[in-house]
């Protein structure tokens, strides 16, 4: 009797977490000793309370017990698949521990690799530098998009260290040719610091090029705001600031626009067609950029804009978590090396 | 290479693999498994150019790997699997490859659906997603006829996109709310990013979990754009389709299941610390 009680009492009344348990098993085993009143109660309550903690125990090695990421198609049911399960399930464990480890030297091999690259193609602030490493490409994208993040409380991080990315990038592009750049920033925070932006990028602009830097204008299509408003002459770069909500946002915003106009019965929704939302696309987000590098260690598109992404090259360097010119070049130098034949 | 094909044609050594193939696969079942994968299925005609053989028998070397990736799937209880067979924009190809093509399609539909084969052995229900109207009017009764008879399975679901760009699939979401908005069925304001879903042809679908594309080629073209630009994992394989391997594909599934392993950890530990 006590040491039932006390052997049930690590398994609380309440089902834990958000599990059921199993059903109580609607066969209790029978009473044996019907000799006296008092003794055939108490037989009674014990198997009750067995039978209880037998299900109790059950319910921990089969509930419990099976690690949360399981797939419900593979929940044991029984005893001898639970112990089928954790043997296999410790092999899974043993694989992933594999697999961490082949990691930990995968990072320290890409990380040298990519010092190395670094150390071999650094652009040391000359224009002719980034020229002559493009110099013999058969081709270099002309619209690039790039993937940044914000980083909060992190050396190079927060609204400067954004910035002050662009405005590496954006000196990059300018020697590599590039006529419109698109930095995608899933919250969008650059979308309205155009000025201090625009300072930074020309501080490096001229750190680059000297008294005679190139022109660049900012743009953010999702405010219709652009800066500086009125140029002496067409920029040498575009640059255009999106964040998440240009791409499904725009979308469904499209949609709800469209849906206006023909409830009141002012459109023909046979006019919605691939031509017609990719202009639109066009005109009031970006276009389909030729290349999109990530400065990020896994091919993630962190929600770029969908619709664009469509025959985009997507480059990212392994386990680089930082913005540096070699991968921007390499990125290139994979553009260039591309075939695209849509449908061929 | 040679002696490592030669080794592999040995009966034993056959077994040995699909048994290993199925201890691996229950292995994985125990931790996260994915519920909608996808493939662009490229490369089967730069694997018959490589070979010295016709641009049909790359497809059906294509198919063949295709044949072996659903086996895997069904091991590990993937429920829908997704496969880019044919795009709009593949109209534009020479007009004897085409019609090779569309041949291709109808004669391994119906053989999918022959008695034991593919679709009876995994249970596969097939679904063929695209613009039907661009579809020959032969092709499109196997269509008929596979998706009819396959209809009771309900293990796994096999979407055959075909012709299928994401484009297309998006727009024709949009047009079908805008429609439906016409006729006063809805309400402008309750569009949202759920109600376009809806209407696109992977509706009732799980959200994609893993999409792989072959032969080396970094990009989408135009497929499962909506469903693979956020939360989930895109893998550029450096292979043709037909020597996309199960080893290969163990390894990406092994990857997404430590991955996401770590991620149900980290959930649990924030979940506890909110408890203390």
């Amino acid at each position: 009797m006590s040491p039932a009680a006390t052997m049930s009492s690590p398994f609380p009344e309440q089902p834990i977490g958000h599990f059921k348990l199993r059903p109580q098993p609607s066969q209790l085993p029978a009473v044996s000793s019907p000799s006296s009143k008092q003794s055939s109660e108490m037989g009674a309550k014990r198997t009750k309370i067995r039978a209880r903690l037998v299900t109790r125990v059950k319910d921990f090695l089969v509930v419990n017990l099976v690690p949360l990421g399981t797939s419900p198609a593979y929940k044991p049911t029984n005893l001898f698949q639970l112990a089928i399960f954790h043997i296999y399930h410790t092999v899974l464990i043993f694989l992933h521990i594999l697999l961490s480890i082949y990691y930990l030297f995968a990072r320290q091999y890409y990380i040298a690799k990519n010092n190395f690259l670094a150390f071999l193609y650094h652009h040391h602030r000359t224009p002719q530098l980034i020229a002559q490493d493009i110099k013999g490409l058969a081709k270099t994208p002309q619209h690039v998009g790039i993937i940044l993040k914000y980083k909060e409380n992190e050396e190079g991080g927060g609204v400067e260290g954004l910035m002050e990315q662009v405005a590496d990038v954006a000196s990059w592009s300018v020697g590599a040719c590039v006529k419109t750049l698109t930095v995608y920033e899933r919250t969008g925070t650059l979308n309205k610091m155009h000025e201090a932006t625009y300072k930074v990028i020309n501080r490096t602009l001229k750190s680059y090029y000297g008294e005679t830097f190139p022109a660049v204008k900012l743009r953010t299509p999702h405010d219709k705001t652009v800066y500086p408003e009125a140029m002496a002459a067409e920029p040498d770069l575009n640059i255009s600031f999106i964040s998440h909500d240009d791409g499904r946002g725009f979308l469904v915003e499209l949609t709800r626009e469209f849906a206006y106009k023909a409830a009141k019965g002012e459109f023909d929704p046979s006019k919605v067609t691939v031509d017609n939302v990719d202009r639109l696309a066009n005109q009031l987000v970006i276009t389909e950029p030729d290349l999109i590098v990530l400065f990020g260690s896994k091919p993630d598109l962190d929600g770029f804009p969908p619709w664009q992404v469509r025959l985009s090259e997507i480059y990212y360097a392994p386990h680089n978590n930082s913005v540096t010119y070699n991968v921007f070049l390499r990125g290139i130098r994979r553009y260039s090396k591309c075939k695209i034949n849509i449908g061929r | 290479m040679a002696i490592a094909s030669w080794i592999r044609t040995f009966p034993l050594v056959q077994y040995l693999i699909a048994w290993a193939q199925e201890i691996f696969m229950s292995v994985l079942k125990t931790g996260p498994v994915p519920q909608h994968v996808a493939f662009v299925m490229d490369g089967n005609r730069r694997f018959a150019r490589r070979r010295k053989l016709e641009v049909r028998e790359g497809h059906s070397a294509g198919f063949e790997s295709l044949a072996h990736i659903l086996e895997m799937c069904y091991q590990v209880g993937i429920k829908v699997v997704t496969v880019y067979a044919f795009s709009i924009e593949n109209f534009k190809r020479p007009t004897v490859e085409v019609d090779a093509l569309m041949e291709i399609a109808r004669t391994k539909l119906l053989q999918i659906i022959h008695h034991g084969d593919l679709a009876d052995r995994f249970g596969i229900s097939i679904r063929v997603l695209g613009q039907r109207n661009m579809i020959p009017a032969d092709v499109l009764a196997a269509i008929d006829k596979s998706t009819e008879m396959t209809k009771g399975n309900t293990t796994a679901i096999l979407n055959i996109c075909f012709p299928y760009t994401s484009r297309d699939d998006i727009a024709t979401s949009m047009r079908e709310v805008v429609t439906l908005s016409e006729k006063h069925e809805l309400e402008p304001e309750t569009i949202d990013e759920g109600m376009l879903e809806q209407h696109m042809y992977t509706k009732d679908c799980p959200p994609l979990d893993i999409l792989v594309r072959t032969s080396g080629v970094e990009r989408l073209s135009d497929f499962m754009l909506w469903q693979s630009h956020q939360d989930c994992t895109v893998e550029f394989v450096d292979c043709l389709w037909p020597e996309f391997e199960p080893w290969r594909f163990g390894l990406i599934l092994l990857k997404w299941s430590r991955n996401k392993a770590i991620e149900f950890r980290k959930t649990e530990m924030e979940r506890d610390q909110k408890e203390i």
